[in-house]
């Protein structure tokens, strides 16, 4: 008997090791529903959908024969990943370019920075000109939407970089290729990492713009539809939907940078 | 003779501001170890990163191994603040200098000089959790992984205790006595100037320039010296001195 609570004890021991926010986080989940019920109790029908209603419209759209959600699900990430994936493969070399340039750096901050100010509602129809209303169009959007946030933090990130340690590294022989590597890189990630999930964030608001703004598909089209029939149960499923993305894709980031992060640089980073 | 490892002919700088440093005329031969021993703000770091070919030479001449200095070849300088890479481990901060050698052999020997330096169970720990001593001791090994016969130190141990501090020295001392390097050693501290110099330096501020070199007139070196009772005598004098020339500038 007393074994057997001790093996038992020993089982569960993975669950003082989950971190206290973790549990916070969970905590938090009920109160948010409790939240948006009390919302929907004050707002009349036909404008807003409380938890219940929103949850249950989820489940019947998720598992609709017709897979309208699914289908609508599946165009939007493409979109949205293709052109956050875009933005990260062009944004960080290019900052890390212009962080090691200073001149060009300094050259081209006021217009990267005026880019980065730029709504990019206001470039749909010149986009819509040049390549159309098709699904090159959207990823453009979206990777224009997301590009100066990572190209913005990865080139401060690299002016952060202690010029100690550039001034170690050139007096001790390395190159430019391993200071990058060993010196560079590493004192830019976390500037680098928050810069992509800013971009994250404002590449799924500029998803939803593209899906609206050129030829009406996936979940903005859906959120559309909805919204003008009235349907708020489904309209608010497809805005949990978002939300979800949203935090998924800056949770697998930061789950991304933690691998990146050397232990002993991790009591910084999330 | 053969020519000096290190030569110095009028050299001066000026980092834009008004002149540092003029007028150094100085050689050092292989395998020699000299101390330049002088008030805080007299131009020390400035030399040591002209010497290690970090700043340009601007006036006068200064040679190594018979060429101007040039970055990362020639000699290997350990910094004031030890300046580890806090996100590579104790292993790879010496490994990164052998660059370009094949990665067996860079492992070999960077863990055979860690061995050397009393780290050798500390390979794969993280720089920060060294103490002040370890982490000298890892610098140290650093420099010594660079295959160059001058090493230039810029008051190396200046934030350690007086223990830790005279253990460093013996272990500079016996690590270049080894292979016979040669050493520049910069310092406000008139203990470690007269217990690691064949000669010593003795510089002024403002601008900075050698106000008179001084051979110790003692036996041995490091602790051995210590030990020799003129050390104490020849201690006071050159202090006084020092405190002497830190008032004038
Ligand atoms: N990079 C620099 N730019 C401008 N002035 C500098 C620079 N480095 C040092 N100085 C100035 O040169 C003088 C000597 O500095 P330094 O070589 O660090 O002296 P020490 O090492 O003997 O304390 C100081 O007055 C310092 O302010
Ligand atoms: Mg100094």
């Amino acid at each position: 008997m007393k074994t057997e609570l001790r093996q038992a004890a020993s089982d569960l021991a993975w669950l003082a090791k989950v971190p206290r926010h973790v549990w916070l986080r969970l905590l938090l989940v009920p109160l948010l529903l409790l939240l948006w019920s009390a919302l929907a109790k004050g707002i009349p029908d036909g404008y807003f959908a409380g938890p219940y209603l929103t949850l249950r419209a989820l489940f019947l759209m998720l598992t609709d024969d017709r897979r309208k959600l699914l289908i609508a699900l599946w165009e939007t990430l493409s979109v949205y990943l293709w052109g956050i994936g875009a933005a990260a493969l062009i944004g960080i070399p290019a900052g890390l370019l212009l962080g090691l340039c200073r001149t060009l750096g300094r050259t081209l901050s006021p217009f990267s920075h005026g880019l980065a100010a730029t709504p990019v509602v206001a470039l749909v129809p010149l986009i819509i000109l040049m390549v159309g209303l098709g699904a090159e169009a959207k990823v453009l959007i979206v990777l224009l939407a997301a590009l100066m946030p990572v190209l913005i933090a990865t080139e401060a990130g690299v002016r952060g970089t202690d010029p100690e340690l550039i001034e170690m590294g050139r007096s001790y022989g390395m190159g430019a290729l391993t200071r990058l590597r060993h010196i560079v890189l590493p004192a830019a990630l976390p500037s680098l990492m928050a810069g992509l999930r800013l971009a994250a964030i404002a590449g799924l608001v500029a998803t939803v713009i593209a899906e609206l703004y050129t030829a009406m598909t996936g979940l903005g089209a859906l959120l559309q539809s909805l919204g003008n029939s009235y349907r708020m149960d489904s309209y608010f499923a497809v805005v949990v939907i978002f939300a979800i993305i949203g935090a998924g894709t800056t949770g697998i980031l930061t789950w991304i940078e933690h691998l990146l992060t050397p232990p002993p640089e991790r009591r910084r980073s999330h | 003779m053969s020519a000096p490892l290190l030569s110095l002919r009028g050299l001066g700088h000026d980092h834009g501001d008004g002149p540092v440093l003029t007028d150094l005329t100085v050689e050092v031969g292989a395998g020699e170890r000299l101390v330049i021993l002088g008030p805080s703000g007299c131009g020390k770091t400035t030399l040591l990163r002209l010497m290690a070919g970090l700043l340009p030479i601007c006036e006068g001449q200064l040679l190594l191994d018979g060429r101007p200095p040039v970055a990362g070849r020639g000699a290997a300088l350990i910094f004031q603040n030890t300046r580890l890479l806090p996100w590579r481990r104790v292993r790879e901060n010496v490994e990164l200098v052998l660059a370009g050698r094949p990665k067996a052999e860079r492992r070999e020997r960077a863990a055979d000089l860690l061995q050397r330096l009393g780290l050798g169970a500390r390979l794969e720990d993280w720089p920060g959790a060294l103490s002040g001593g370890q982490k000298q001791r890892l610098a140290l090994a650093r420099a010594l992984a660079m295959d160059v016969p001058l090493l230039l130190l810029d008051e190396p141990f200046a934030n350690l205790d007086p223990l830790a501090r005279e253990q460093m020295q013996e272990e500079l001392l016996r690590q270049t006595g080894v292979e016979g390097r040669a050493f520049v050693l910069v310092t406000h501290s008139v203990d470690e100037a007269l217990a690691l110099g064949d000669r010593i330096l003795l510089m002024q501020p403002r601008p900075g320039r050698i106000l008179r070199e001084v051979t110790p007139d003692l036996p041995g070196i490091g602790m051995e010296r210590r030990r020799a009772p003129r050390f104490y005598t020849a201690l006071a004098e050159l202090s006084d001195e020092l405190r002497e020339v830190a008032r004038e500038g």
